[in-house]
């Protein structure tokens, strides 16, 4: 056995692709300033912490029942993270917003009340955070989290929702009791199946790659701004080789597909 | 040296010595990334405790200052050691009748129950918030519709053509989408991971610029 | 306010009616004909071809989602029991092995294949997909016992298994991100077969790989747990739910059809 192994080598020619453009591009953007487009609901969260505070109730931030340790949901619940930093600094502090974000994996929570905790004290409000009740861990299981969700929309009488994160098969119960509630909801997945149901109950909806430009966005970072146009040049191959290999393979050619295949 | 540096730093020793891994033959590396597997198997299990402790914490806190829904709370840390005395007594032993009885009859039914009530929001929803409002609205209706009809055996019995232009729509319009949206969402994964190994993306490290 | 908007504003006769189209097949049950699909028809194959020696891995979480994918477990292991090839079962989540233990009770498992030598159960292993990634590169170093606390390596099915390449397939019960870990872990880097049984919903999530021959067979909901209950001839719960399943589905339809005319005339009214 040779020191590559075998069948992988079109992932690694990939992430090499990935790296060199990410990084080229971040050499470019010392000089020059890339842009990605804001997607509409990045100014719907403003206006979902806006309408909390013209109703005196508060406004519920959810990342989602994911944690950091699946490679598929682990990016979800980042993009939750980083939503949940950006609307504490931004719209919370400075319009004295209650923010509650209920949690439903261990392992995020710490990383979650650090990051509240913080963008609320960088937003000029750190009086915001209370300990258990801005960041409340409430249920590991999906159902239970939903539930727990569902009773904190009717007690506390949630008056705007921004859900950022995995969502799976509760999310008709979370979006449904929230448009019963009269909430403004926006919402974010990449969870394919649930997309269509999200799409039809919330009132602004981001999904799949929007959320993970939303990140970029949200940071103004030209490092990860970089890498959503680096992302791009990706799907460029990846649309290119669809067709080259659909013509090639209708042709009777199995080169390519072999190649990549035993490479 | 800051913490969130030593993160950032760790990640990015990890995240390589993974990569290495997955792609080269080398065999000290596997056995590096081997025992980190290990040990984030040990941690996880300790995640279980840290939420069970988590949980517990919350409602006795909640319980004692007496905050809004604190009888809920009640509930949740009588259940807990309820349910832990019974699986002490059973002696860890889930075969014995009375952990499955108790186990059965509470925390499935209400799981079930709760899954259940998903189908009302369902349907719900359907009527509610499904509407025509413009031609894209229409046609995902429509195509929902045909879907639907391939899964409900009824549809064959209606017309036999029915559950057939339902697996036509799903091959052609769900599946032929559905490889599009798997393909940007695997870059998206791809390129997050890469992120946070270089040290890109800090927040899922517990930063915050 | 017309009927229409009332239910619109209060969505409770909806929910009632729901209700009696749930419930009504369950007391006059309805004989519907349940083609069998491709999906189904992959995964009882794949079962089907294999060879009594051959070893099986059965992961997921039918406790977690006990509706759907209970059912689904009890017919492919009754199916892999009655070919007599090699179980090893993997509890996906801290609940599942009550509903393992309960599924062997049910299908008297005990009774007709020997532990430790037919079928064995590993328990809940923590740790998501690195703990996937870990047991398909290096069995023993992610697991050492058994559920009980028996040695593996003293058990004849698991004594010699080095690696996820020492299994025929992984079938995966989940409706979570699991069936797409095991993909990347078994399939990807080893080419470890791989079967998905999933809740309806996620099915589109797996088609995409059926149709590309990465995974030989889906079992799609309580409707594939029907069609599988039908091929192995053991009717269950599947096949007594699909008349409810069938007129909640056309319900469905209707609710869809009633908020269009909804639509309608408050576009009319001029409010919309």
């Amino acid at each position: 056995m040779g020191l590559l192994i075998s069948g992988r080598m079109l992932v690694l020619t990939l992430i090499v692709i990935f790296v060199v453009s990410m990084n080229v591009l971040l050499y470019l953007s010392r000089t020059r300033r890339f842009r990605i487009r804001k997607h509409a609901a990045i100014d719907a969260m403003g206006e979902a912490v806006s309408r909390a505070v013209e109703l005196g109730r508060p406004v519920i931030m959810s990342p989602g029942i994911g944690g950091l340790y699946s490679t598929k949901y682990a990016a979800d619940t980042a993009a939750g993270l980083a939503v949940a930093g950006y609307i504490s600094k931004e719209f919370v502090a400075p319009m004295k917003a209650e923010l509650i974000v209920p949690v439903s994996s261990g392992e995020t929570l710490p990383v979650l009340e650090n990051i509240v905790q913080q963008g609320l004290a960088a937003g000029g409000a750190p009086e915001l955070y209370k300990p258990h009740e801005t960041v409340r861990f409430v249920a590991t299981t999906q159902m239970a989290y939903a539930a727990a969700y569902v009773g904190i929309l009717y007690r506390e009488k949630v008056a705007s929702t921004i859900m950022v994160g995995l969502f799976a098969g509760e999310v008709s119960m979370l979006c449904e009791e929230g448009a019963r509630c009269g909430c403004f909801q926006v919402a974010a997945s990449t969870n394919v199946y649930q997309i269509p149901l999200m799409i039809c109950m919330v009132d602004y909806m981001m999904f799949g790659e929007d959320m993970m430009a939303a990140t970029a966005w949200i940071s103004d970072d030209p490092g990860q701004i970089t890498t959503i146009i680096s992302n791009d040049i990706l799907k460029l191959i990846g649309i290119a080789a669809a067709w080259i290999g659909a013509i090639l393979v209708t042709f009777g050619i199995d080169a390519l597909r072999t190649f990549w295949g035993t490479f | 040296m800051e913490m969130r540096e030593i993160y950032v730093y760790a990640a990015f020793t990890m995240g390589v010595l993974g990569l290495l891994e997955y792609f080269f033959n080398v065999p000290f590396i596997g056995a590096i990334v081997g025992n980190f597997q290990n040990w984030i198997v040990i941690m996880s299990s300790v995640m279980l405790g840290m939420g069970a402790y988590n949980n517990l914490s919350f409602n006795i806190s909640k319980i004692k200052n007496k905050r809004r829904g604190w009888a809920y709370s009640i509930v949740c840390v009588v259940s807990f050691v309820l349910m832990m005395l019974l699986g002490l007594y059973v002696k860890l032993d889930i075969q014995r009748p009375e952990w499955f009885f108790w186990y059965n009859n509470i925390a499935t039914t209400a799981s079930s129950a709760l899954w259940a009530i998903a189908l009302f929001y369902i349907v719900s929803a359907a009527f509610r918030a499904m509407r025509p409002r413009n031609l894209d609205a229409a046609i995902l209706l429509m195509s929902a519709v045909l879907v639907i009809f391939n899964n409900a055996p009824v549809a064959g019995a209606i017309h036999p053509a029915l559950p057939a232009i339902g697996a036509w729509t799903f091959k052609l319009a769900a599946e032929t989408g559905m490889r599009a949206l798997l393909i940007g969402i695997a870059i998206g994964v791809t390129s997050l991971g890469l992120r946070v190994i270089m040290g890109r993306e800090k927040r899922a490290l517990g930063g915050f610029d | 306010m017309s009927w229409l908007d009332k239910v619109t504003r209060d969505p409770r006769p909806l929910y009632i009616i729901t209700l009696i189209v749930l419930v009504f097949p369950l007391i006059n049950p309805i004989a519907l004909p349940i083609p069998i699909s491709d999906w189904t028809r992959g995964m009882y194959d794949f079962i089907e071809d294999m060879a009594p020696e051959e070893r099986i891995l059965l992961t997921g979480h039918w406790g977690y989602r006990y509706g759907e994918l209970y059912p689904q477990f009890l017919a492919v292991l009754e199916h892999c029991a009655r070919k007599g090839v090699k179980i090893v079962i993997l509890d996906g989540s801290p609940e599942t092995p009550t509903f393992t233990q309960a599924a062997f009770k049910e299908l008297s498992i005990p009774e007709r294949l020997e532990y430790g030598v037919d079928y064995i159960e590993l328990g809940y292993l923590p740790g998501g997909e690195v703990m996937i990634a870990g047991l398909c590169a290096n069995f023993y170093s992610i697991v050492q016992k058994d559920y009980f606390g028996n040695l593996l390596s003293e058990m004849e099915i698991t004594t010699d298994i080095k690696d996820i390449r020492d299994f025929a397939a992984v079938i995966v019960f989940t409706g979570s991100a699991d069936s797409q870990s095991w993909l990347n872990q078994a399939y990807a880097p080893y080419g470890v077969p791989v079967g998905h049984s999933l809740y309806a919903a996620k099915v589109v999530d797996s088609e995409a790989y059926f149709r590309a021959g990465a995974i030989f067979g889906i079992i799609n909901g309580l409707r594939g747990s029907a069609e599988y209950e039908l091929l192995i001839n053991r009717p269950g719960v599947g096949a007594s739910m699909m008349g409810s399943a069938s007129l909640v589905h056309l319900l469905v339809i209707f609710a869809l059809a009633l908020g269009a005319v909804a639509f309608l005339q408050q576009k009319m009214q001029g409010r919309a």
